[in-house]
């Protein structure tokens, strides 16, 4: 069977290293090469997509029998991995290299090289070292890609500290004046958590032996018929989250994402946000959900409460930002939020709830989209003006009414307005978490409030009101820099304001894959 | 009392990576007699000497790799010598990591050599193979005396190694303070080793599962009691060891020598004696001392916690990379002792693993430094490496790819090395260690990483533009001597001239002008005659070092050590890791 699975993920790895190979001074080639690549891997995502959808899967999976796991763990109905892939590699330990989707992870690929064209075409104005540049997007999107199609934990592991060397490079390299020490602490932060789970994957492999067989896939895991006692659940889970509640983040983890979103290069906070934001949540229900299904039940109360903490702070935070970058990354962790409330709307026996799961994974997906844009529309200002403080705007909308227009339409998403993408998502997250716990679905739900608030803020700041007398926005406008959304740069949103439409008007379609 | 053991020819058979090694060093000072003297320059610095020597030396590790590698496949694995060296795949196994080291060190050696005008090729690489030698055999022993003369051969070799950069102190330093505490702690190892000879009647380690050549293992087995006679010299062999692996507390001269010995000296050495060291240490703790495990684990437990601990924040501090690198390596060998005090099976492939890992990745880091390194030990502060991946890409990007495999990122081997090591802590029933191990691995992120933010993401300073640094402020280092005045200028000044003459758009074109400049001041004022031709000198190193191209064998050995550390982190550990497994059965 031809290795699919593979080749969408180490297609961007070799695409990275033909473009670090080009001649340095055709920059079209090297440009156009990134986003071809990209292009490409995101061909290939969406048939794997589409042949997922298909009434009776087992016709793509020519070779493997597709496995229905998970009967041990009541909390998620069931897992079924397609395409899978195996390899031993290091059989001894446990670690093999195996590759599979499931619904969710079919969507987070999907999304992530959808974001990756995204992002390739929204950096064609990088100037600086640009053939690394586009291999490290190229590197990240590979990380990414492994972490989601990852069926052994080992291989989890690596990939999830692959996507760390990209993003580290790609945020102090490139990012903004304070960008060592926001790379450093990204790392850091990253690096505490992510330490914790190589214990906790260590100690789950040493767990799950039979006899001197250790192993760590995580079909096999989920079939066998090792009950681990809840103690060692409760420590393993806590490792686990350590690094998740890092990348998604949780509240009292989330100091690096302000600095890092906000120094890093616009479509690398795209990235940072839309994808591998994702793949802290997609960890949480994955990995914590189904391996220690006693100790989530135990525990989901305290996270969700570090969870409801983090939806109303930074919400709050979030409405005092003067630095639209950071008014986003705070808006992005009260929206992360509300998906790890989705996930851990267990119900008082521990079941996990199919509407919380739905909605989370459908909001993913649309905290995805709608964060993407918004961050590139940011990017695309500050290129003109050089400024990202909010009160150096003003009026901006008879300007650049093409840019207002679009801003409106992704804060309105953002805000989850019915009718458009985050609505669906955020809705079913909350009725999941409502009916299981009122008491969080009642306090995740005040999160519409001040979103509406900062968001309107940062519309209304920026696009409407007085123009300012001075300061860098006139001063560029003086100089005719200050020219509306240009074709390439409303292609590069297209996609996006697309998918925001239609996934508001049609929801079924991604929660289909969820469920199926 | 007479006693006779007549040599077989399968004895000898069973050193052959050993004799491969000896022959070839003993062939090195003979053909460095007899090479030929090109043009009027000294017959040391003959092109051949460049060539034909490096050459040679490699070609006998490769050598010894071959016998290494037919001993694996057709080897009996048995002790030669009526057992004092062993020829198990345990041996040979920390061989290969030796080997590599070797091998890599003496491939960064010729432009190292080139660059630093430093002859005595002959000797350098003839202690080269010594040292190896020494390390093999140290690794290799099964008994005490062995193990003595295989840790002073290498020690001795080292020491004229580490001070071979004759006209820098700190290579002085380095070799008389790798001397001075190194015979120190031999004579605690063998103070240790006497004591343990008066507890037990023998020097022979003894081998697992059999009675062929019964020793120290046997005696414990037959006396599990230990006495205290046998307790001290347990102690004093633990100081030793620890000296050697340079563990916390015994760590004092690891940062100064391996700041001060010559960049490709530290690569090889900071592997292969760490390799060496540990493997014996693994060999004589965990398994000749097993039986009275109780009574040293709980020491070697502190030495590695402390190891791991302390190595990792000093090196938070350190400002200049090869000292942090040098912390970093008392760190790994914090990781490493975990394997021995884990011990069994597992803890001791760990331990096999590891080395041969590090060696990779540690050699090739030093290997990158090596070629930024100035004849007075400048070079690599953290200042000197701001914005090297401006001026010189691919050599920042091999320092950065070793340093992240050194901070246990995957895919390259230092992960897929801790990762097993962790295993084996947690298997043999030491979850703490696991804990320790990779809490303390965090903060050593923090300091690779810190080294590469200086490389990628901070802009050199104006004055600090490396290939423009140092050739104006030898200008005026001549000028000052063609005018009378002080003939060595400060760094400071230096610098400050700099800025001046900054106009020079190339390395090349800068010590151009500080050699015109220098020549001018020779003719002019007599007195600056024996100030100038080191200035000279100095001026071509600097303009061979700016020369953004680098020597062919530097890259053929950041790519090979690349390559191994890459293919161990991906592709190899799946029957390395059995390998090792099978190796550590057999030590």
């Amino acid at each position: 069977m031809f290795p699919m699975l593979s080749t969408i993920i180490f297609l961007p790895l070799l695409g990275g290293i033909v473009v670090l190979l080009l001649p340095r001074e055709r920059v079209n080639v090297i440009r156009w090469t990134a986003l071809g690549v990209a292009w490409l891997d995101l061909l290939l995502a969406l048939g794997v997509m589409l042949a997922y959808a298909q009434p009776h899967p087992t016709a793509i999976t020519v070779g493997t029998v597709p496995l229905v796991v998970g009967e041990a763990s009541p909390t998620v109905a069931s897992v079924t991995f397609l395409l899978q892939e195996h390899l031993s590699w290091l059989p001894a330990l446990g670690i093999n290299y195996s590759l599979g989707v499931d619904g969710v992870s079919v969507l987070l690929m999907t999304l992530t090289t959808l974001l990756t064209v995204v992002c390739i075409a929204a950096s064609f104005r990088v100037e600086q070292k640009l053939r690394t540049y586009l291999a490290f997007m190229l590197l990240l999107e590979s990380g990414l890609l492994g972490v989601f199609l990852a069926t052994n934990l080992f291989l989890f592991y690596v990939f999830w500290e692959l996507m760390l060397i990209p993003a580290y490079f790609l945020v102090g390299g490139w990012g903004g004046p304070r960008r060592v020490y926001a790379a450093i602490k990204f790392v850091l932060y990253t690096a505490v958590g992510s330490f914790l789970m190589l214990a906790g994957i260590i100690a789950l492999g040493y767990y799950y032996r039979t006899g001197g067989h250790y192993t760590l896939d995580l079909t096999t895991i989920l079939n066998s018929s090792t009950h681990l006692n809840s103690t060692v659940q409760l420590w393993l889970f806590l490792a686990f989250a350590a690094a998740f509640a890092v990348k998604t983040p949780l509240v009292p983890f989330h100091s690096w994402l302000p600095d890092a979103y906000s120094e890093a290069p616009a479509p690398v906070t795209a990235m940072l946000a839309g994808a591998m934001a994702k793949a802290g949540a997609y960890g949480f229900l994955r990995y914590c959900l189904t391996l220690f299904p006693d100790a989530a039940h135990r525990l989901a109360p305290l996270i969700s409460t570090l969870a409801v903490i983090g939806i109303l702070y930074c919400a709050l935070m979030a409405l005092v930002q003067s630095d639209m970058k950071r008014l986003l990354a705070y808006s992005s962790i009260s929206h992360l939020g509300v998906i790890t409330l989705g996930i851990f709307a267990l119900s008082a026996q521990g079941m996990a709830s199919q509407q919380g799961i739905d909605g989370a994974v459908l909001q993913m997906v649309n905290h995805g989209i709608t964060i993407t844009a918004l961050f590139l529309i940011v990017g695309f200002l500050e290129a003109r003006t050089g400024t990202r403080r909010l009160e150096d705007y003003g009026g901006m909308a008879r300007r650049l009414p093409i840019m207002a227009s679009v801003l409106m339409i992704a804060c309105l998403s953002s805000l989850g307005l019915p009718g458009l993408n985050s609505f669906a998502g955020e809705f079913l997250a909350l009725l999941g978490v409502f009916r299981n716990n009122a008491v969080f679905g009642v306090l995740g739900t005040l999160v519409v409030v001040p979103a509406a608030w900062y968001m309107i803020r940062l519309v209304q700041n920026a696009m409407m009101g007085v123009r300012p007398a001075g300061g860098p926005v006139v001063a560029a406008e003086r100089k005719g820099g200050l020219p509306d959304l240009d074709i390439g740069e409303f292609l590069v949103l297209l996609p996006l304001l697309v998918l925001i439409f239609y996934i508001g008007v049609h929801p079924l379609p991604l929660t289909f894959f969820v469920e199926h | 009392m007479s006693f006779t053991y007549i040599a077989s020819a399968a004895d000898w058979a069973r050193i052959a990576p050993e004799l491969v090694l000896a022959g070839v060093a003993l062939l090195i000072l003979l053909v460095d007699l007899l090479l030929p003297q090109t043009g009027s320059a000294p017959r040391e610095r003959g092109a051949a000497n460049f060539f034909v020597l490096p050459l040679l030396a490699l070609l006998g590790v490769l050598g010894a790799l071959a016998a290494t590698i037919v001993l694996f496949v057709v080897g009996d694995g048995q002790r030669a010598f009526f057992g004092l060296v062993g020829s198990d795949w345990g041996s040979l196994y920390a061989y290969l990591a030796i080997l590599s080291a070797a091998g890599l060190g003496i491939i960064f050696s010729p432009a190292y050599l080139k660059r630093l005008k430093l002859v005595h090729q002959g000797e350098y690489y003839a202690l080269f193979l010594a040292a190896t030698l020494g390390m093999m055999l140290l690794a290799a022993a099964t008994s005490f005396m062995t193990l003595f003369l295989g840790l002073e051969t290498l020690s001795l070799a080292l020491y004229i190694l580490c001070s071979f950069v004759t006209r820098r102190q700190s290579s002085q330093e380095a070799g008389m303070k790798y001397f001075l505490l190194s015979s120190f702690a031999s004579a605690f190892l063998l103070y240790g080793v006497a004591l343990i000879y008066g507890a037990t009647g023998t020097t022979r380690f003894g081998a697992r599962g059999t009675s062929a050549f019964p020793g120290v293992l046997q005696f414990l087995q037959a006396h599990p009691q230990s006495t205290t006679l046998l307790l001290i010299g347990i102690g004093l062999l633990t100081v030793g060891f620890a000296f050697k692996v340079s563990a916390i507390p015994f760590q004092m001269w690891t940062p100064d020598v391996y700041e001060g010995a010559p960049a490709p000296v530290t690569a090889f050495m900071s592997v292969g004696t760490k390799a060496a060291a540990l493997v014996a240490f693994a060999r004589v703790f965990a398994v000749v001392l097993a039986p009275v495990a109780a009574d040293w684990q709980a020491v070697v437990w502190a030495l590695a916690v402390l190891t791991m601990v302390g190595g990792n924040l000093l090196a938070l501090v350190q400002r200049n990379a090869k000292r942090l690198l040098a912390y970093s390596s008392v760190a790994h060998a914090g990781y490493l002792l975990i394997g021995v005090v884990v011990g069994g099976a597992t803890g001791l492939a760990a331990i096999l693993f590891y080395l041969l890992c590090y060696a990779f990745l540690n050699a090739g880091a030093f290997g990158a430094l090596s070629a930024l390194e100035r004849l007075d030990n400048s070079g690599c502060d953290r200042e000197d490496l701001r914005g090297l991946w401006f001026r010189r890409p691919w050599l920042a990007g091999f320092l950065a790819f070793f340093l992240l495999g050194l901070a246990g990122f995957p895919p390259m081997a230092g992960f897929a090395a801790k990762y097993y090591l962790f295993f084996a802590a947690l298997q043999g029933g030491h979850p703490e260690l696991l804990l320790i191990g990779v809490l303390t691995s965090v903060l050593g992120m923090y300091y690779y990483l810190r080294l590469i933010a200086a490389m990628f993401m901070e802009p050199a300073r104006e004055a600090q533009a490396e290939p423009l640094e140092a050739t104006p402020a030898l200008a005026v280092a001549g000028a000052g001597a063609g005018a009378g005045m002080a003939p060595r200028v400060p760094g400071a000044l230096g610098r400050a001239a700099s800025t001046r003459a900054s106009g020079a758009s190339t390395g090349t074109a800068g010590a151009a002008v500080a050699v015109k400049t220098t020549a001018q001041a020779t003719t002019r004022r007599a007195p600056a005659v024996e100030q100038a031709p080191e200035t000279h000198e100095q001026a071509a190193e600097e303009g061979a070092l700016a020369g953004s191209s680098l020597s062919w064998t530097t890259w053929l050995g950041l790519g090979l050590a690349a390559l191994g550390a890459l293919a161990l982190g991906t592709v190899l550990p799946f029957w390395l890791v059995d390998l090792a497994l099978k190796a550590a059965a057999t030590l």
